[in-house]
């Protein structure tokens, strides 16, 4: 790290989020932080599925039928969700298998719930963490502190304002050779076996994700990137590239099984 | 009573009877307090930083709640909630200064929501009810037990609504572990004490985006002294109480609702021993004493903020057994039984508690007569109830149903102003190193 840059790290979401700032004075960057994770407190309370009054909480002791009004925040990542769901070919499920086709997102009422004919459960934390950090890089637009990283977990991390280079870590990324990536406003998230085991759990069959060793996906959001690492651990590289191909901007890293890296969108 | 068909009937019919009489004083009532139009509130927001727009979100998720205006002195916080309260479709004016706001707005405001700094409040608070309109007003009524008291004059003059947030009073969880276990049941016996504490980890001060800062002419218009002071301004005796009125006030609210009267006196310490910068005591620990039919009562009461050790909770504490309390259910949800007490299994299949599978089990060590350990811990029993919703939303749906029905209030004016009475206690106590006696008619307005 250079000398120039001031870095704040803040629990939440179960997870530790951490600020790297450049280009400001030490005070300034570290209120402009504060902020960012009040953001993230923020975020949290909105969509953690251990508090019964959340956003998320609440939608998921609805039955079928029924709806509730949520933060437009919600909406959002949701709907960040519901399209990770239809470019993954259902692959990425904020419901994990438990009913995403019931799921409604209706934005002109502001609420979420279930169809008539069913109804499940939601868990963003394949996401949430990536959409709050999509937030804060606006807070930090506010703050006008340009040239930042943030980082939720090491698991996904959004470079903004200028180059940075960014390890990827991981044995698997040093295994195929993978240790660096140079981003410029852009998000690089990873999905692989090697933190907690085999962690994915495939929406489809409800087994652990076997596709493949390690994925990490890289997209101008967060949010997307977070959502898309967890999927093509799962998909297969002709349907990973077929994403890249329909979603500019997207790019994808993936260790197969046989551990050679693909490179796919770069 | 097993009833017959023509006896239900009647029953039913008489119970009809008595809806209809309820429904009908309700509207009457909705036509008194709401003017304009029960179905559709309008109203207005004053005070949109971080709390204010906890409580616009709120308000957002009520049926037919409509935002009308928005005022802040902060351009940023006008931003922060106003553009957020415009993305769920309602078209608000936004304003500087809130006196241009009631005088433009109030023909068609049934009400006010004030989450401006505490001193703020009875200003803010007392100009809306002169023009007609019912206030929501943040916790606390001010950091001056005079400017609390002309707000309970004010609504009491002008007959308008005063709601103070302390949320606790209407949050589902908390009603039935005081009203219904508590003083109901009577699950703890005799509650002979109580602790509860609100910690919070070290923090620096707030900061502010440079391209919003306020001139030194703006921040002079509106009484502040910097844009550290504004906004930090809770640690300022100017503008708030401190750590014992910004976090305190919620739960030691509580004791005067388990005990059903106020504190007889209060003894205190703590200091501005951390954060040298700052006005407030950063640190403040103190005992109120209330007289109960059943004898004293102790309280104790915490609040640290240079440590998050055990975060906030509550724990009521009696001779059969203790609640364990937080506002987030994750610190505190149960009922632990003091081992001696008459069983609890009866309540639980009456779904007042939760039964939780945690039977003391008999030892499994052989040969041995008497197996001695550290006695097990009480089984805890969780609540049972949830409250489902952001944690001020039923404080507002009972504010708006009180302009809509007429339901009582949960935390009228004069209940805001008793907690006042103890809270704003603790500093002086603090100051003078005294204890400070109360006479019941302290906390009347």
């Amino acid at each position: 790290m250079t000398p120039h840059t001031h870095s704040f790290s803040h629990e939440a979401m179960t997870t530790e989020f951490e600020v790297i700032v450049a280009g400001q004075e030490r005070e300034y960057a570290r209120q402009a932080s504060a902020a960012v994770f009040r953001e993230f407190d923020r975020i949290e309370n909105l969509l953690s599925k251990y508090n019964a009054g959340s956003d998320v909480g609440q939608i998921n002791l609805l039955k079928s039928g029924e709806s509730v009004r949520v933060a437009i925040e919600t909406l959002e990542c949701l709907e960040r969700a519901v399209w990770a769901h239809s470019v993954s070919g259902g692959l990425f499920d904020p419901t994990i298998g438990t009913g995403f086709q019931w799921l409604e997102v209706d934005r002109p009422n502001f609420s979420v719930g279930w169809k008539k004919e069913g109804s499940g459960s939601l868990d963003l934390g394949g996401i949430g963490k990536g959409y709050a950090i999509d937030k804060a890089a606006e807070v930090l637009a506010d703050w006008e502190v340009p040239e930042a990283v943030i980082n939720g977990g090491t698991s996904t991390v959004l470079a903004m304002g200028k180059e940075w280079n960014l390890g990827v870590g991981g044995p698997w990324g040093e295994k195929v050779g993978l240790t660096t990536v140079k981003l410029k406003n852009q998000a690089l998230s990873g999905s692989g076996t090697e933190v907690k085991g085999e962690h994915i759990l495939n929406p489809k069959t409800g087994k652990p994700a076997k596709q493949h060793l390690a994925a990490w996906a890289i997209h101008s959001s967060a949010a997307a990137s977070d959502a898309l690492s967890t999927a093509f651990m799962m998909m297969e590289a002709d349907k990973i590239e077929q994403l890249c191909r329909t979603n500019p901007g997207t790019v994808a890293y993936v260790v197969k099984q046989d551990e050679s890296l693909v490179e796919i969108g770069v | 009573m097993e009833l017959n068909r023509t006896q239900f009937m009647q029953t039913a019919a008489m119970a009809g009877t008595m809806l209809a009489s309820l429904k009908a004083r309700a509207v009457e009532n909705a036509e008194l307090s709401a003017r304009k139009n029960p179905d559709q509130l309008n109203i207005a927001l004053i005070g949109a930083g971080a709390q204010g727009r906890i409580l616009a979100e709120s308000c957002l998720r009520i049926p037919n709640i409509n935002f009308k205006a928005v005022c802040d002195i902060w351009e940023y916080s006008q931003k922060y909630t106003g553009n957020m309260i415009k993305k769920y479709g309602h078209e608000i004016n936004v304003y500087e200064d809130y006196k241009e706001l009631i005088a433009n707005e109030k023909d068609q405001l049934d009400a006010v929501v004030v989450a401006s700094p505490d001193w703020m409040h009875a200003e803010h608070a007392n100009a809306c009810m002169e023009a007609g309109l019912h206030v929501y007003s943040e916790k606390e009524m001010s950091n001056s037990l005079e400017k609390a008291a002309t707000m309970v004059h004010t609504a009491k003059a002008t007959g308008q609504l005063l709601q103070i947030g302390h949320q606790r009073r209407s949050n589902p969880r908390y009603i039935h572990a005081i009203e219904t276990l508590i003083h109901q049941e009577k699950l703890l016996g005799t509650v002979t004490t109580a602790v509860a504490q609100w910690n919070r980890a070290k923090a620096d001060d707030i900061g502010f985006p440079k391209k919003y800062e306020m001139s030194a002419e703006k921040l002079d218009k509106y009484g502040y002294n910097s844009m550290m002071e504004f906004r930090n301004w809770r640690w300022y005796k100017k503008y708030g109480g401190g750590p014992i009125v910004d976090l305190g006030s919620h739960q030691i609210d509580l004791f005067e609702w388990v005990w059903e009267t106020n504190p007889k006196s209060v003894i205190a310490s703590g200091g501005t021993d951390f954060y040298k910068h700052r006005e407030w005591y950063d640190n403040v620990m103190c005992i109120y004493e209330y007289d109960t039919p059943d004898g004293v009562a102790r309280a104790f009461y915490e609040t640290q903020t240079t440590t998050g050790h055990r975060g906030f909770s509550e724990a009521f504490r009696g001779t059969e057994g203790t609640i364990e309390i937080a506002e987030v259910p994750a610190r505190g949800n149960s009922a632990l039984r003091e081992a001696h007490a008459p069983e609890w299994d009866t309540l639980a299949q009456k779904g007042l508690l939760r039964q939780k599978a945690t039977p003391i089990k008999k030892s499994t060590t052989k040969n041995v007569a008497v197996d001695v350990r550290v006695t097990a811990a009480a089984a805890a029993w969780p609540l049972p109830v949830d409250l489902t919703k952001p944690a001020h939303q039923p404080h507002l749906e009972n504010f708006f149903n009180a302009i809509r029905y007429g339901t009582e209030l949960n935390c009228p004016g004069e209940k805001g102003y008793e907690t006042a009475v103890a809270v704003l206690a603790v500093n002086r106590a603090v100051a003078s190193g005294q204890r400070i006696e109360f006479k019941p008619s302290d906390f009347h307005a």
